[in-house]
């Protein structure tokens, strides 16, 4: 893919986040009131953090700030994959609509438009609070640029990693068509993530949260890197687990298109 | 429809029509379990997802259990486990998705059909989501069953029969309540066009003052009272206390008025709601 290619992906996307934020603008007390929906919803995510640690002193060895760290992580992918995505909703509907006819014939990757047909920018609340919390624990994490560095990077691959996942369960589409119950499995399988995964004592268990559904690297991995520094075999698994989960979700997607029969042609 | 025996002043003529309105309801239910069939795999992994959310749920107890912690505001490991798998079948068993079903037929007009039929469309919508849960319902009861087969040796069991018979009223109402509640919540869609996350939002706040994340009575004070007041304790926290047996049975009666109390106001609210959106409502889609 060369530079001119990039460039006009680029500009396509900007394009669908510019229509996506004037379609939901278009409505504005519906932006409003999911704007505090929103809202409402991280807060939760704090009181409940806030209500367990007010009994005891930590969870496995994180205490409250790291585990706020934890939920604040968690909330920034989330809120990305809200905010650029929409949770890949445009996969299962264009699929369930017939829409993809129109995107599979046009000159750019349909994967690609998929993943942009829908945005949610009220989620940015998700990722601005989630910054925010970050912030406000700084004193209490041994924090040094360094870190804050291999945490994006981090970050990064988390984002990658639960894009794949999600457009991995989102395949199945092809086949299932009502695809309601993969949002929700998607859903109740990554909100795990926002818990520390070395609650997960039995060692089996860990590894399957470590390697075929990787909870760990979603929050848990980024968060410690920010507290306790980078470790050099832990940033090369979460890229290679990027890396293998994009691969894979990817050669999936096009084997799931090879199946897709129109409903309008 | 037509009735065996058409004359309406024959003492028959009622219990024919008892009989085809009963059999138009079940039609209406038999006809949505064949829909939920046909899609048996999102059953399936919408299960499969709440099921591996409740276990992690579990472990973070244990987690914290085993940190050395024997009573947290009075509960005990076993009486924890208990509140969290007894509370989330109580869950199980209140819930619908009937706001997904209402704001659906709004969106997309096919509210209109119901409008020139003679078919009241609350109470249709309201049997068709019964049948509709009916089959999602046997699944989930099953498979919290299950769930509580796997931890019995740390399960209470309460086989008290008073306390199980106000737990079932309380539950029964909690029900009603919570279709209202949907169906309320659907009808937002006269005005707004995205009611999923109002839905979630409320879902949320729902189950946090419910009890549904932990009991009630660890958080301030301040909380306690707040969710005392609204009826959202009853889908989840108050039936687990009487079968913890951390409540008495008097308040749990007393509750039952609360639950009525509310289902009257919803209603009202629903009239209300209904009577504005229809003049608001403009039949887009068809």
């Amino acid at each position: 893919m060369n530079l001119m290619a990039v460039k006009t992906y680029f500009k396509i996307w900007l394009l669908q986040v510019k229509n996506s934020l004037m379609q939901r603008m278009s409505y504005r007390f519906n932006f409003v009131v999911l704007c505090f929906s929103v809202l409402v919803q991280t807060s939760l995510i704090l009181i409940f953090v806030k209500a367990i640690f007010s009994f005891i002193d930590n969870i496995s060895g994180w205490s409250y700030e790291h585990a706020l760290l934890i939920a604040a992580s968690f909330m920034i992918i989330e809120g990305l994959i809200w905010a650029t995505s929409a949770y890949l909703s445009g996969v299962g509907d264009s699929i369930r609509r017939g829409a993809l006819d129109q995107l599979i014939t046009k000159p750019v990757d349909t994967q690609f438009l998929v993943s942009i047909w829908r945005a949610d920018p009220e989620d940015w609340i998700r990722v601005v609070t989630g910054i925010i919390i970050i912030s406000t624990v700084f004193d209490k994490i041994n924090f040094s640029i360094l870190n804050l560095l291999f945490y994006v990077l981090l970050l990064f691959n988390s984002y990658i990693i639960v894009y794949s996942f999600i457009l991995f369960l989102k395949t199945f589409s092809f086949w299932i068509i009502n695809n309601y119950s993969l949002n929700m499995l998607a859903d109740h399988i990554l909100r795990l993530s926002q818990y520390p995964t070395d609650i997960f004592f039995h060692k089996i268990i860990r590894i399957f949260f470590s390697t075929v559904i990787p909870l760990a690297f979603i929050a848990t991995m980024p968060a410690k890197i920010l507290i306790h520094g980078p470790k050099l075999d832990l940033i090369f698994y979460s890229c290679l687990l990027a890396f293998v989960f994009f691969v894979g979700s990817r050669k999936f997607f096009l084997y799931g298109l090879k199946h897709y029969s129109s409903a309008s042609s | 429809m037509v009735y065996k025996n058409s004359n309406p002043l024959s003492p028959l003529w009622k219990g024919d029509l008892a009989n085809s309105i009963m059999q138009k309801y079940l039609t209406i239910i038999k006809i949505t379990w064949q829909r939920a069939l046909t899609y048996r795999f999102s059953v399936f992994s919408y299960r499969m997802g709440e099921m591996i959310e409740n276990l992690v749920l579990i472990l973070m107890w244990s987690v914290v259990y085993a940190d050395g912690q024997q009573s947290i505001k009075g509960y005990d490991f076993n009486e924890m486990i208990t509140y969290v798998l007894m509370g989330n079948l109580i869950n199980v068993i209140v819930r619908n998705w009937l706001y997904n079903v209402v704001s659906n037929d709004i969106k997309n007009g096919t509210l209109s059909q119901f409008l020139v039929k003679p078919i009241e469309y609350f109470r249709y919508i309201i049997i068709r989501e019964i049948g509709r849960i009916s089959f999602a319902f046997v699944i989930s009861v099953a498979t919290n069953l299950t769930l509580i087969l796997l931890f019995y040796k740390i399960f209470y069991f309460n086989d008290d029969i008073l306390d199980l018979l106000v737990i079932f009223l309380i539950i029964v109402f909690a029900f009603i309540f919570e279709l209202l509640l949907s169906y309320l919540i659907g009808l937002i869609a006269f005005w707004i066009d995205e009611v999923d996350g109002v839905f979630l939002t409320i879902d949320r706040i729902k189950k946090f003052f419910s009890g549904g994340y932990f009991p009630i009575t660890l958080l301030p004070v301040v909380f306690v009272k707040i969710s005392f007041l609204l009826p959202f304790a009853y889908s989840y926290f108050i039936p687990t206390q009487i079968y913890l047996k951390k409540m008495d049975l008097m308040t749990g009666v007393k509750g039952i008025g609360v639950q009525l109390i509310w289902i009257a106001l919803l209603y009202l609210i629903i009239s209300i709601v209904w009577r504005r959106g229809m003049k608001k409502y403009e039949g887009v889609g068809i």
